[in-house]
């Protein structure tokens, strides 16, 4: 493994933090927003948010994807292998604890919310952490 | 455990880039070696000893708490 291409991990991981964070927290402002839902504006966000992402995602491909390699085989460096492992798991824990959650105490909070927007909570949750994880670890 | 691989790396003149560079691992997994957040394989732990030209005991003591 060169020195470049560990350095390419190391900088694809840290991007990679900022964007599962990003796009977590637009899928939350998605899910606040759908909470009010007679709201004139609802739309307006929606497609704001929308916006947002895809040039979250722009910027993400720019900067991260442009001078490394795909990264379908995972990461070779051993702290950043186990970082993103780490993180992989993480993510899966507070998704099972909000599943859990909404499940056991779903009905005392009454808020009418439709299975797509649900789903947006899961997808958020699992973004969130795995992008909280990963700059979390990511420190000095 | 005992981390000595900072006072060895200062002692010669090395920033923690360029020890990674030597051994080929990030910045990263050298800092948090110092600091201990991170235990690294033995191979890491043979090339750093390899390079300092010292045991590997000498770079990581296990404390009684260990």
């Amino acid at each position: 493994m060169t020195n470049l291409e560990v350095k390419n991990e190391e900088k694809h991981i840290t991007l990679s933090g900022w964007f599962w964070l990003a796009l977590g927290t637009v899928l939350m402002f998605m899910v606040i927003t759908d909470a009010f839902k007679d709201s004139e504006n609802q739309q307006f966000f929606n497609i704001g948010f929308v916006v947002l992402f895809v040039g979250i995602a722009v910027f993400y491909k720019i900067k991260a994807f442009f001078n490394s390699k795909k990264y379908t085989d995972g990461y070779q460096d051993e702290f950043i292998k186990q970082m993103n492992h780490t993180a992989y798991r993480h993510a899966f824990y507070c998704t099972v604890g909000v599943i859990f959650a909404v499940w056991v105490i779903g009905d005392a909070i009454a808020i009418p919310f439709t299975h797509e927007t649900m789903s947006l909570v899961y997808l958020a949750t699992a973004s969130l952490s795995y992008g909280a994880s990963i700059i979390w670890q990511n420190r000095d | 455990m005992q981390v000595k691989v900072a006072e060895l790396r200062k002692l010669n003149n090395l920033s923690q880039q360029e020890l990674a560079d030597l051994i080929g691992v990030s910045r990263k997994t050298i800092s948090t070696i110092e600091t201990g957040r991170f235990t690294p394989s033995v191979v890491i732990a043979l090339k750093i000893a390899r390079h300092f030209e010292q045991p590997v005991e000498s770079l990581f003591e296990l404390e009684t708490s260990d």
